[in-house]
């Protein structure tokens, strides 16, 4: 059961909200791609419904209940309880408040931090990647971190150029560290107490066969497992408990770029992955666990070899090619709940 | 003698990149402005129902690919075609509920938009009906009133409105609702019209009799020419009425009885009173003088119905459509959908759907079919618009013979605005086998990353390109950088980069070993350090105008107590020495490098001395020359 | 079919010879009688002024960018008998190297195509065209086509590298080896090609057809078959259109226009499907060669009357 829509313009980056707000929405964002800084751009909150077919078959809908345009390529989306920033390519971040009950605006502006991230010349450059907890971490092309108190109008930490390359995406792994990937095939944990700007722990895909990483993700019960999916295909699993190498790497997509990877919030033994090559992968690492989170045995991830041989994979765009839609175009973003979705182009 | 100042250069247009046309503009008095004129071969993108349409569109187009070895049925080639109808139809849907929201700017826009897929829409089901539905006689005349009906739909609306009058036939559109479903064939709607006006006279009692007396023609159950028969019968009989003159008293009822008997003169007045298209005489005139034809039969009508409409040159791009359509004239008809309308998409649809019925095999001067030349613009203008291009790909790749040509071109000249969207790019070019374009993507990212001073993501970007002479220039500012300051920069990418591009750049492969040695300084391997130092200097790894630098980050471990070299090392390193100060003349050097020297000679010797006391086995002559 | 988007001032203070726009389209260059090249920033529809480059002593006449693999890189000629090449280094543009060994004005230069690194070929009014290259940006060599047209050289311009055959290949490791070939038109009336052998430039083939000074040619980008095309335009009044069909080493000639006026520019589209010509006559036309092989003029610009925009019916 889906429902796609096109929208006209291309979506970088989806994510659904919480139950906070009801899981029946999620948000979008678009890019346009060009060398200057575009305001044709726009955040849209979608909400999700149920509609009866002919057929008495319960169809999914969507549809938009608001927007708000944004000055940039939107990089970067995130949500929680009722708050939602977006990472633009010129540099800032700006925050929004969901709120259901005004109807007409939906998304009401908060705060910005404008020029966050900006090269040694001072030519401002995108911000890619953010991510709220209770604080917001950013990351940009010129390699710093910043973290972003909600109501404070500058950074409380900074991390300038702690890594020579650009940093794609970022997480929090614990309330006072933060994961990022490189294009150099790095993973990178660092502390926000410590000074400096040394990380705290480092990881390198594969030095033979280098490639950069695209996207990163935790384990939603176990917050040392972190996942992440390179330009070649490459899944990678990490355990933050041992230092250098990851625990597993699983090759996918045809060695297409892996533009964004998710676990399953319920079912963590489950994740998804999104390719330029248009497909989005469904990665089974074992039988589906009822309920929050797993028993706290070793997760079914680490046991590389088992693994390997346990994981089915499937491939869930062939949906949407049989509805003769949306084929072979990329899929940049993806996010999952219980429902999922998924943005092209 | 000179060339150009007699007559200077006044005139000159450059195609930019974007088809942007700039100009020269030099006016009498000198000084110079500077024209831009936008080429415009592509259609309104900035409008987000087009760029749906285009999305969608693309969608069918992707999915109803096949290779030339297994072309497509009848019936495959039909639903490809329907697919590609319901995607406008669902795209007019979108239009007009904008229309109804929208503001006055922009309704404008919509209702261009609006009109043009109306007319490619009723365009490509009369396509459908004559290329691919192939109706035989007796079908052909009425489905050519059905589509009609779709299309021009306002007798319905007419007839509609006429009723809720009492009585209809003061309605001021009482006359060409009648007419209107006179023309169209619609027999049932006459009657009622006609039935509702109480009209008692002789001769609509008549007409009334006639109309329900007409044969009908019904595929199952009835062949052609017993149809045919008929319906020459029943014409006939009305053909006699007429001469009798039995509709005299009644103006209407005879001219309603002359257009049902065929008389063409009634058929285009009536036309021309409700002005309606040339095409609705056409399919009228069909109905009621040939019902029962095949194609082939109705060929001289159209000719006819053309040559009484004000012939061809008075049609506009709507009826010249349907012209070409209805002769079967492919190659005019692609010339009109690609000369007359703005927007490519219609036309490189049509062209597919065409070639994928094997309709359209013929070649051209260029050796490529129509189809393939209008997919290349197509796929060439969507590849030009920024929120597009993913679509254009495919378009191109579909063009067996330049497809991947253009697309490269294009290709390399998409904007790189951020690191996400060069690697987007890049992947696609290493999908589709384009190195050099691939290669050229990651030397203009190491560039730019170089220019702001990013050395490591610079470097990653030639790891990525496995570009040996890009990195060598990198390496060359990583160096650079620690001539000045005695510290490497971006050590985290040194440290990560593999084995493979050490072997392309020597440059490089001197960085990372002196990244290396660094290293085991710091992890107190200062043995190790040394002698890796010692042999980069001996092997020339290390270029000569590093020695200097790299001989004094050795000195602390010279001095140090402990025993860190052989003395076959001091002695490479003394000869380095010696041939550095060879290389530069005595006045070349400043008193500072004069004085560095003899220190670095005496720390050797000094070290040398120890190192030899300290292995008594050796026996060492100490000669130096200080 | 075409639009006037806008008209800028580029505060040249004399006539303006020449407006090159970069590989990706965001940088523009104008040169000038008033001897300073203008180098905009275009972003949006918006031109800044980035920098004025003054460094020529007389108008500049052609100005020529080159691959930006190679960093932000310009080429200028002038009057003054110089080719500068101009590099941009922390958002300033100072010149790297002058070639002063011409001995009358350098009408034109053009960058070879990327894949033969930077390689500037130079036509100027002493007869003879000079190669420029460099393997660093650093360094510079040269060589000499001397008396390559008698009277004077106006206008050089490089064949694709692109060997045609290859690009119907999809691996595209298995290149063979590139022939470098370039055009170039003089007062002789003649237009030749060029081809380097063994590190020498020969004459390949002269092509004969102008009754009067060769004022521009044009190789057509590679279109993806042996084909090869080249457009020139003269004093004659004449756009002819020369055509190599890849099998033999004969080129036939089609004219595609004759007007009484000179005819001064000829520029193809990154494709090569659109040709713009530009004469003495005020009049820019654009021309697309129709499926069935004849050359259609799909539009017609009078530069006088900017708004008027004409259609012609091919």
């Amino acid at each position: 059961m889906f429902e796609s829509k096109f929208i006209g313009r291309n979506v970088s980056k989806v994510k659904i909200c919480d139950q906070s707000f009801g899981a029946e929405s999620f948000l979008s964002g678009t890019h346009t791609s060009q060398t200057f800084v575009s305001a044709d751009n726009e955040i849209i909150l979608w909400s999700v419904g149920v509609e009866q077919s002919e057929e008495d078959v319960e169809e999914p809908t969507m549809s938009k209940s608001s927007s708000i345009s944004h000055v940039g390529d939107v990089m970067g989306l995130d949500y929680k309880g009722g708050i939602a920033a977006a990472a633009s390519s010129n540099g800032s971040v700006s925050m929004y408040k969901l709120d259901k009950m005004s109807s007409s605006t939906g998304l009401e502006p908060l705060h910005s931090w404008s020029a966050l991230h900006s090269f040694k010349s001072g030519r401002k450059c995108p911000c890619t990647d953010l991510c709220i907890e209770d604080n917001i971490a950013t990351c940009g092309e010129d390699g710093s971190i910043h973290i972003l108190d909600m109501t404070r109008p500058t950074p409380v930490r900074s991390l300038v150029s702690c890594d020579s390359c650009t940093l794609n995406s970022i997480i929090w792994v614990s309330p006072q560290s933060v994961a990022v990937v490189n294009t150099s095939g790095q993973l990178k944990v660092f502390d926000i107490r410590q000074s400096g700007t040394q990380p705290i722990q480092k990881f390198i895909l594969s030095s033979a066969d280098f490639s950069s990483l695209n996207c990163l993700d935790k384990h939603p019960s176990q917050h040392h497992l972190v996942a992440t999916g390179s330009y070649n295909g490459v899944l990678g699993i990490y355990d933050l408990r041992q230092d250098g190498v990851p625990v597993t790497i699983l090759e996918g997509h045809s060695g297409n770029s892996i533009s964004d990877i998710k676990f399953h919030c319920r079912s963590p033994d489950m994740l998804f992955t999104s390719a330029y090559d248009g497909t989005v992968w469904q990665w089974n690492g074992g039988k589906p666990h009822q309920g929050a989170g797993d028993s706290g045995e070793q997760s079914v991830w680490f046991l590389a070899d088992a693994v390997k041989h346990r994981i089915e994979v499937s491939e869930l765009t062939s949906l949407y090619t049989q509805a003769g839609s949306m084929s072979g175009y990329p899929v940049n973003c993806l996010d999952v709940c219980n429902n999922m979705s998924t943005g092209r182009m | 003698m000179d060339v150009q100042s007699d007559t200077p250069q006044q005139h000159s247009a450059m195609l930019g990149p974007n088809n942007k046309l700039i100009l020269c503009n030099n006016s009498t008095e000198g000084s110079g402005e500077l024209l831009f004129k936008e080429v415009n071969l592509r259609p309104e993108y900035d409008n987000q129902f087009v760029r749906n349409l285009v999305n969608e569109m693309s969608c069918v187009f992707i999915a109803n690919q096949r290779s030339p070895d297994c072309p497509m049925t009848v019936e495959e080639v039909l639903h490809y075609s329907r697919s590609y109808r319901a995607v406008i139809k669902e795209s007019m849907q979108h239009v007009q509920r904008a229309l109804m929201t929208e503001d006055a700017a922009s309704a404008d826009l919509l209702d261009d938009l609006m009109r043009t897929l109306v007319v490619s829409e009723s365009a490509w089901n009369l396509m459908e009906i004559i290329f691919f539905q192939e109706p035989q006689g007796g079908e052909l005349a009425l489905q050519l009133l059905k589509w009609l009906s779709i299309h021009i739909d306002d007798c319905r609306v007419m007839m509609e409105e006429v009723m809720k009058e009492d009585p209809v036939h003061h309605h001021h559109n009482y006359w060409p609702a009648v007419y209107g479903c006179l023309l169209q064939g619609k027999t049932e709607g006459v009657m009622e019209l006609l039935v509702a006006s109480n009209n008692t006279s002789k001769s609509c009692r008549v007409l009334m009799s006639v109309l329900s007396k007409m044969p009908v023609y019904q595929a199952a159950g009835m062949a052609v020419n017993e149809y045919e028969g008929k319906w020459r019968m029943w014409r006939e009989e009305l053909k006699q009425m007429l001469s009798q003159g039995v509709f005299a008293d009644d103006d209407k009822m005879a001219q309603m009885a002359k257009i049902l008997s065929g008389d063409l003169d009634s058929i285009l007045s009536a036309v021309e009173e409700l002005s309606a298209p040339w095409y609705s005489y056409l399919m009228a005139a069909i109905f009621y003088t040939q019902p029962y034809a095949k194609f082939h039969q109705v060929q001289g009508s159209i000719e006819g119905a053309v040559h009484r409409c004000g012939g061809i040159k008075s049609f506009d791009t709507h009826d010249s459509l349907i012209y070409h359509i209805l002769r079967r004239n492919l190659v005019e008809l692609m010339k009109c959908c690609s000369e007359e309308f703005s927007s490519w998409w219609f036309a490189a649809h049509l062209a597919d759907v065409f070639h994928q019925a094997n309709l359209l095999q013929e070649k051209n001067s260029l050796d490529t079919t129509m189809r393939d030349s209008l997919l290349l613009e197509y796929g060439g203008s969507l590849m030009q618009d920024h929120r597009l291009w993913n679509v254009g790909i495919h378009y191109l790749l579909q063009c067996p013979k330049y497809g991947r040509y253009h697309l490269q071109e294009y290709l390399a000249r998409l904007p790189l605005a951020s690191t996400r969207q060069a690697l987007k790019v890049l992947s696609v070019c290493e999908t589709h086998g384009f190195t050099q374009q691939a290669s050229s993507i990651c030397r203009v990212m190491a560039r730019r990353e170089m220019r702001e001073d990013r050395l490591g993501s610079a470097l990653t970007w030639c790891r990525h390109g496995k570009d040996g002479n890009m990195a060598t220039i990198v390496a060359e500012k990583f160096l650079d950088q620690y001539r000045e300051s005695v510290m490497l920069p971006s050590v985290d990418v040194l440290d990560a980069l593999g084995p493979t591009m050490l072997l392309m750049s020597k440059k490089l492969l001197f960085l990372v070993k002196l990244r290396e040695f660094h290293q085991l300084v710091d992890t107190g391997e200062e043995k190790e350090a040394c002698s890796l130092l010692v042999a980069l200097i001996k092997s020339r790894t290390a270029p000569a105008r590093y020695w200097f630098l790299l001989i004094l980050e050795l000195l602390p471990m010279l001095e140090s107590s402990k025993v860190l070299f052989t003395p076959d090392e001091i002695y490479d390193l003394m000869n380095a020495v010696t041939e550095l100060k060879q290389s530069k003349s005595e006045e070349m050097m400043n008193e500072l490098e004069v004085s560095r020297i003899q220190t670095l000679h005496l720390s050797l010797t000094r070290c040398l001395a120890k190192v030899t006391l300290s292995d008594s086995n050796a026996l060492v002559a100490i000669s130096c020359d200080v | 079919m075409m639009s006037v988007m806008q008209t800028i001032d580029t505060a040249h203070d004399d006539m303006i010879h020449d407006a090159q726009m970069d590989y990706f389209g965001i940088k523009l260059a104008t040169c000038s009688s008033d001897r300073a090249i203008r180098v905009f920033d275009v972003k949006q529809e918006q031109y800044t002024l980035q920098q004025e480059l003054m460094g020529h002593e007389g108008p500049v006449w052609q100005l020529a960018w080159a691959h930006p693999k190679f960093g932000s890189i310009l080429a200028s000629c002038s009057y003054d008998k110089k080719v500068v090449i101009w590099k941009e280094i922390n958002r300033k543009w100072s010149p790297i190297y002058e070639y002063k060994d011409h001995e009358s004005s350098v009408n034109s230069v053009a960058w070879a195509p990327h894949e033969f690194g930077l390689l500037l070929a130079c036509g100027s009014s002493d007869c003879s065209i000079s190669l420029i290259s460099s393997e660093d940006g650093e360094q510079w060599d040269s060589k000499r086509i001397q008396n390559a047209h008698s009277i004077g050289c106006n206008a050089v311009c490089w064949a694709p590298a692109t060997s045609p055959v290859s690009l119907l290949e999809t691996s595209a490791d298995s290149r063979p080896e590139l022939t470098k070939r370039l055009v170039s038109g003089g007062c002789d009336t003649f237009i030749k090609i060029w081809k380097e052998e063994d590190g020498e430039w020969v004459e390949d083939t002269k092509l004969e057809g102008h009754s009067d000074w060769v004022r521009d040619v044009a190789w057509a980008p590679a279109t993806g078959l042996n084909r090869s095309q080249i457009a020139s335009c003269s004093q004659d009044g004449r756009v002819i259109i020369w055509t190599n069909n890849g099998s033999t080493a004969s080129w036939s000639s089609k004219e595609l226009l004759k007007s009484n006026d000179v005819v001064w520019h000829a520029s193809w589209s990154l494709t090569g499907n659109i040709l713009a010509i530009s004469g003495g006559d005020n009049k820019v036309t654009l021309w697309k060669e129709a499926i069935d092989g004849n050359w259609q003029c799909i539009s017609d610009v009078s530069k006088s009357q900017d708004n008027e925009i004409k259609q012609v019916q091919g």
